[in-house]
């Protein structure tokens, strides 16, 4: 029980009976009989003093009289003082400390009264400076609640925010990690992509070694063909002698065919002959018949030599048209050849070209290939990172969860301090200050 | 002249048509000789020529037989023989009595020929208006 109450509960118990305690009226009733008894052993120790036992009868009764005076006017004198100094208690416990003990003696109760004086004013500085500490603790207390009440609305904040960066955190870290699958992905793309570019090379190094290959063939290919223009030419001008002989041979075979005619001829006159001379001419017309069968044969075979050479002339000239025909064609092969080489030509230097970029671009890719491996490795840190951070993130989601907790009993304790400082206010209205 | 019945004949070919003559009517076989054409004469005559001193007159055989005269292409001529040995036919081939020839010849009396050139020159020459020049 604080001091204060248990003044209160004293007070109200003492107010009323401070006139007569039984402290004084002891200590007054011994005042009295140690007077009484002074009186009563001076009267019996001195007996030169008493001049008859009557006159002792009377002087002890005069010395009790007097002592009884003696100690209520004794009495009297030590209790007034002492009255108004409980008067003033009794006010003083009411909450009153602006009284003050009226002091105008110079003995023990006005040094009890002094001293009262000097306890009041100590309690009245005491009272009035917890009076002023507990408006401070008050407001301070009422400060503290609507801060922590404020604090706790940011930390709640706060706790979401955090809880928000937890979530941003995981999906942070799940991006990072589609990322990383992505670039992961993107690297073997490149890394493919620098094969390819590898394979590219050596086809283009083998087409452009094809290409010179096929413009070795196309210069032999040339050679080759103006050899066949050549004996071509030879076989023409050979067959135009074919020709010419076999105008001749129809020239001669003509010739045979005309004699033959003639022949003929003259085995019919030598037959008309013949049948003209009789019987006579019989044998001779024999003779005739076989000349005649001779010229008819040898102008059948005149006629087939003569069809033969005109076949042989026929088909010479169909040979010299193909021959001719076959000429221009390797004319114009030999054209054809030469363009393809040139083609080929262009072919190998384009392909030399080509080689060199893509070369440049095998290279290039390469170099790709590792910087795609060093954006796999610094995603992988990312990634790792981000997964650090997730969890850091979730713990201190937890702390201002945590904090947020503690922040509410803050503001809980805040109130209840605000009470008590305000209960402790009212209490201290009770005392009276000014 | 009478066509003695074994004789040998002579196959004509002439005008797309064979023809037979007997080997005793026809005097010599020849080539075709340059020809002087007649003036005004018919087609079957195809002009006069001179043979071993004689002028023969040249008769188109197959004209002179067929009734739509064809462009000649004769290469020989036959000469016949006595009495009509100023006559000669010309014929695309005469062919002797051994050979082989297809076809069925018609066979040709010298005097019915002679005797329808006769015939065609008088109708023509009738026809025709003969100047006192030109008669004999």
């Amino acid at each position: 029980m604080p001091w204060y109450a248990a003044a209160r509960l004293d007070s109200g118990r003492a107010g009323p009976n401070a006139e007569g305690t039984p402290g004084m009226q002891w200590k007054l009733g011994l005042s009295f009989m140690a007077v009484a008894g002074l009186v009563i052993g001076v009267t019996l120790w001195a007996p030169e003093l008493a001049p008859a036992p009557w006159d002792k009868v009377i002087t002890i009764f005069a010395a009790l009289l007097v002592a009884m005076v003696a100690a209520w006017g004794l009495s009297s004198m030590l209790t007034r003082p002492i009255r108004g100094l409980a008067g003033t208690a009794s006010v003083i416990s009411q909450g009153d400390l602006t009284r003050t003990a009226i002091v105008d003696s110079r003995d023990e109760v006005g040094d009890l009264a002094r001293s009262f004086n000097l306890m009041v004013s100590s309690l009245l500085n005491i009272v009035m400076e917890v009076r002023s500490t507990s408006e401070q603790i008050f407001e301070s207390a009422q400060a503290l609640s609507s801060t922590s009440a404020e604090v706790n609305v940011t930390t709640g904040e706060i706790a979401h925010a955090a809880q928000r960066i937890a979530l941003g955190a995981e999906e942070q870290a799940d991006m990072i990690q589609q990322t990383s699958t992505i670039v992961h992905e993107m690297a073997e793309s490149i890394s493919e992509v620098a094969a390819g570019a590898q394979a590219a090379f050596r086809s283009a190094s083998e087409a452009g070694a094809r290409a010179k290959t096929g413009r070795e063939f196309a210069a032999r290919a040339t050679a080759q063909i103006e050899e066949v223009a050549d004996r071509i030419q030879a076989a023409a001008e050979t067959v135009a002698g074919f020709k010419e002989r076999a105008l001749q041979i129809n020239k001669t075979v003509d010739f045979i065919s005309r004699v033959a005619q003639q022949t003929h001829m003259l085995a019919l006159n030598a037959a008309i002959e013949a049948s003209r001379a009789g019987d006579e001419g019989r044998g001779f017309a024999v003779i005739a018949e076989e000349v005649r069968q001779l010229a008819d044969t040898a102008r059948g075979f005149a006629e087939q030599i003569s069809d033969l050479a005109e076949q042989i002339n026929t088909q010479a000239g169909e040979v010299i048209t193909a021959m001719q025909a076959s000429r221009r064609a390797s004319s114009e092969g030999r054209q054809i050849v030469a363009s393809a080489a040139t083609s080929l030509d262009s072919i190998a230097e384009s392909v030399l070209a080509a080689v060199g970029r893509v070369r440049e671009i095998s290279e290039v890719t390469n170099r790709q290939a590792e910087g795609a491996e060093g954006l796999v490795r610094a995603i992988e840190e990312i990634s790792r990172i981000a997964g650090d951070n997730r969890s850091g993130t979730q713990a201190a989601s937890s702390a201002t969860a945590q904090q947020t907790a503690s922040m509410s009993e803050l503001s809980g304790s805040a109130q209840n301090l605000a009470r008590t400082s305000d209960r402790l206010k009212e209490l201290i209205s009770i005392f009276k200050v000014r | 002249m009478e066509i003695l019945p074994g004789s040998s004949l002579l196959r004509l070919k002439a005008g797309g048509s064979l023809y037979a003559l007997p080997l005793e009517s026809a005097s010599e076989i020849s080539p075709l000789p340059a020809l002087t054409p007649v003036p005004g004469a018919p087609a079957s005559i195809l002009g006069l020529a001179e043979i071993r001193g004689r002028v023969v007159s040249v008769l188109d055989l197959g004209a002179l037989r067929a009734a739509a005269a064809e462009p000649s292409s004769c290469r020989e001529i036959v000469s016949l023989g006595s009495p009509w040995s100023h006559v000669a036919l010309a014929v695309e081939r005469a062919h002797g009595p051994g050979e082989s020839v297809s076809g069925d010849p018609e066979l040709l009396h010298p005097d019915r020929i002679v005797a329808t050139a006769a015939g065609q020159v008088r109708a023509r020459y009738r026809r025709a208006p003969v100047r006192a020049a030109e008669r004999p």
